[in-house]
């Protein structure tokens, strides 16, 4: 019991840490604002107060700031929840959030949209039905395949998620060199860079409705990582968790690449960090993953939209500093052999 | 839960610095320039249709990309007030000092690209100006980028045909018309004589041309795609490839489809293999090799044929059509490119220069 009380006591420390460096990163940016007038601001949309900035810094804080902080967070919390879930249920702690191909349709949506001259939200939105298109595909010949469920999702994951990244680099073939393909390229770089509040407005929901069930599901959880055999024996649906989880993750993942673009090693990283920091038990250890990786993905974006004049891509950054990190997690003694 | 507790410790303490340290990096320096205030306005139409408030004198601008940058530099270097892409390591040669210190800005490409929106801000331009092909998604674009930045932005179209016009409506925008006038009439006159004088060879008399690009010769820019505009025009672009395959530049093909297509001349991309084409034996067989008709396409600060497809490829339509029908071109090679770099880089084009653009083209027999 004492264990659990601290690890509750920990998270609500991560989720105090998070307010913070949302705070602060409103006071971050090319453009300075004083964190006076970022109150100011703030402070403005709900008591009327007498305006002492100008209505550019009014603009850039709620029109480019705001929604990029917020996305941050959310694109953040996604991912590092589905990779965590999906560690879980697939049994296997190298699974991250596009081990389903999520991310590889996201990449062909993006890409085919952008090829026939998409504006930015068909763009998003054509990233979003894709990547869902692509997990019910998986899904469908999973089903087909004998066996092990666990084996044939993945193995359906792999060779449909390649089918669509061949698809991908076949838009790519055909695409203007001077003008689509490097936007294609940026997209699959991954970056929160000209997203607005319009992309919040349409990424909120189906993140909402993936992480609130995942949420909900985190004991089942704890059994299923158990095995199947053994879950099966405690009375639980195996089949009927393990799809539920997946289509929440996928609803997730998919509003936060739609977004963000391809963001590695979130997923797959931040879980872990969590796993180090609450154990591995899911009543802690997502609402840990999420928290992690909105400071994690919130700070590397600050460092995206703060260390040069143009833009440094999320997923180049996300990888830089997850990789080391991940080897060096796995490297420490023990706990991994 | 000890041990938890450092760890929650140490990532706090990690957080606070890097928050830290951003604090520092991101708020030196103050927004440059002060408020417009309620300046005077006017109502401009741009060419997707969308009516902007613009102010009435304009000073400073951004382009919205790299075709823009080379347009308006042309037109207005001394407002440009931040680059979408430093210049070329090239350009030092030809452009002043001053314009190669502008802040760059990055590019928008439509989707996502690599420009930031708040350095732009901070650079407080009047005006973001985009010059290019109409984009269906342009409006929303403009719009977009405006309305995040508080800074009114254009879109003013742009293809090789219309590319005077472009210059008459930035003309009257900069209020610049006079200086407009002349890039326009250049433009004008340039494509008109090339088109002449592609009528004049006629499609029977059009030297079989290949544009190869890549570290091993072997991408081609195909027929019909944006930027064989100029390919296709002046010689008769033996790379005509179905639909499917893809239309573009950098279109990877194998030497036997080159050998195939059999070109009279091939023009190689800066950089390519034009200077060790004639010692690879696989080359050496192909009859424009053999026979020397083999040229590389000069660069400085741009591309004469494009990349990005902007401006520039006036001058690769003078050089272009020089390098195939001297005869009926008639042009003075030096005495066109130094007035092109005089008109759209604004510096003069010493011979010295001009004799080591062309030495692997035009010059290349002397």
């Amino acid at each position: 019991m004492g264990r659990n009380w601290g690890n509750t006591f920990i998270v609500a420390g991560l989720f105090a840490l998070l307010l913070g460096a949302v705070i602060i990163s409103f006071g971050l940016g090319r453009y300075p604002i004083p964190l006076r007038e970022v109150l100011g601001i703030a402070l403005s949309k709900i008591y009327p107060l007498g305006q002492f900035w100008t209505d550019r810094t009014e603009t850039v804080l709620l029109q480019i700031r705001f929604p990029r902080i917020i996305l941050a967070c959310l694109v953040g919390a996604c991912l590092s929840a589905t990779g965590a879930a999906y560690q879980g249920v697939f049994q296997n702690p190298m699974a991250a959030p596009d081990i389903l191909g999520a991310s590889a349709g996201a990449a062909f949506g993006a890409a085919l949209a952008i090829l026939n001259h998409g504006r930015s939200f068909t763009i998003t939105v054509s990233a979003f039905f894709f990547s869902l298109l692509t997990v019910s595909l998986v899904y469908f010949f999973s089903r087909r395949i004998k066996g092990k469920s666990i084996l044939g999702l993945i193995l359906s994951g792999i060779v449909v998620g390649s089918l669509f990244s061949a698809a991908t680099s076949l838009v790519k073939l055909v695409a203007d060199p001077t003008d689509q393909l490097p936007a294609i390229i940026y997209w699959l770089m991954g970056s929160l860079a000209g997203v607005g509040n319009s992309d919040i407005r349409f990424a909120i929901i189906p993140m909402i409705l993936g992480l609130a069930p995942l949420l909900l599901l985190r004991w089942r959880m704890n059994v299923l990582t158990m095995g199947d055999d053994e879950s099966r024996a405690m009375g639980i649906n195996v089949h009927r968790i393990r799809f539920l989880v997946i289509i929440c993750s996928t609803l997730a993942t998919a509003a936060g690449v739609a977004v963000s673009g391809m963001v590695g090693w979130v997923g797959l990283v931040i879980p872990h960090v969590a796993r180090k920091i609450v154990g591995n038990n899911y009543l802690h250890l997502l609402p840990a993953s999420i928290l992690c990786g909105a400071i994690f993905l919130l700070l590397v974006d600050n460092v995206s939209r703060n260390l040069l004049a143009v833009e440094i891509p999320l997923g180049i950054l996300t990888a830089f500093i997850g990789a080391p990190f991940f080897i060096y997690l796995i490297t420490r003694r023990g706990e991994y052999s | 839960m000890n041990k938890n507790k450092h760890k929650l410790v140490l990532l706090a303490g990690i957080t606070c610095l890097a928050l830290a340290l951003l604090t520092a990096a991101g708020c030196t320096g103050d927004p440059a320039g002060e408020p417009d205030g309620a300046r005077e306005t006017v109502t401009f139409t741009d060419s997707a249709g969308r009516e902007v408030e613009i102010p009435a004198e304009i000073s400073r601008v951004v382009p919205s990309g790299t075709m823009a940058q080379i347009v308006l530099f042309a037109l207005a270097p001394d407002k440009l007030a931040g680059l979408s892409e430093r210049w070329s390591p090239a350009a030092g040669e030809y452009l002043d000092e001053k314009y190669r210190e502008l802040p760059v800005l990055g590019q928008f490409y439509g989707g996502k690209g690599n420009h930031n929106l708040e350095e732009i801000a901070r650079v407080d331009p009047q005006l973001i100006i985009d010059v290019g092909e109409p984009k269906p998604s342009i409006a929303e674009d403009m719009d977009g980028i405006s309305e995040k930045v508080d800074i009114p932005a254009v879109h003013i179209s742009a293809t090789m045909e219309t590319m005077g016009d472009a210059y008459r409506t930035l003309g009257e925008l900069l209020g610049m018309a006079d200086e407009g006038a002349v890039l326009a009439d250049y433009c004008d006159e340039v494509y008109r004589r090339t088109r002449e004088i592609s009528e004049e060879v006629g499609a029977e008399g059009k030297k079989r041309l290949l544009y190869c690009s890549g570290d091993n010769g072997l991408n081609v820019i195909t027929a019909g795609s944006f930027h064989a505009e100029i390919v296709d025009l002046v010689g008769d672009n033996v790379a005509v490839v179905e639909e499917a395959a893809g239309k573009g530049t950098d279109n990877p093909v194998d030497l036997e489809q080159i050998a195939l297509w059999d070109p009279e001349v091939i023009i190689f991309a800066p950089g390519s293999i034009y200077s060790t084409v004639a010692g690879e034996k696989s080359w050496r067989e192909l009859t424009a090799v053999k026979e020397g008709r083999y040229y590389e396409v000069p660069a400085g600060p741009y591309n004469w044929m494009g990349f990005p497809p902007s401006v520039n490829r006036f001058m690769g339509m003078i050089w272009l059509s020089e390098l195939l029908y001297p005869d009926l071109a008639g042009y003075d090679g030096y005495k066109e490119a130094a007035r092109y770099y005089k008109l759209f880089y604004h510096c003069e084009l010493a011979e010295g220069q001009y004799r080591e653009l062309v030495a692997r083209s035009l010059l290349k027999d002397q």
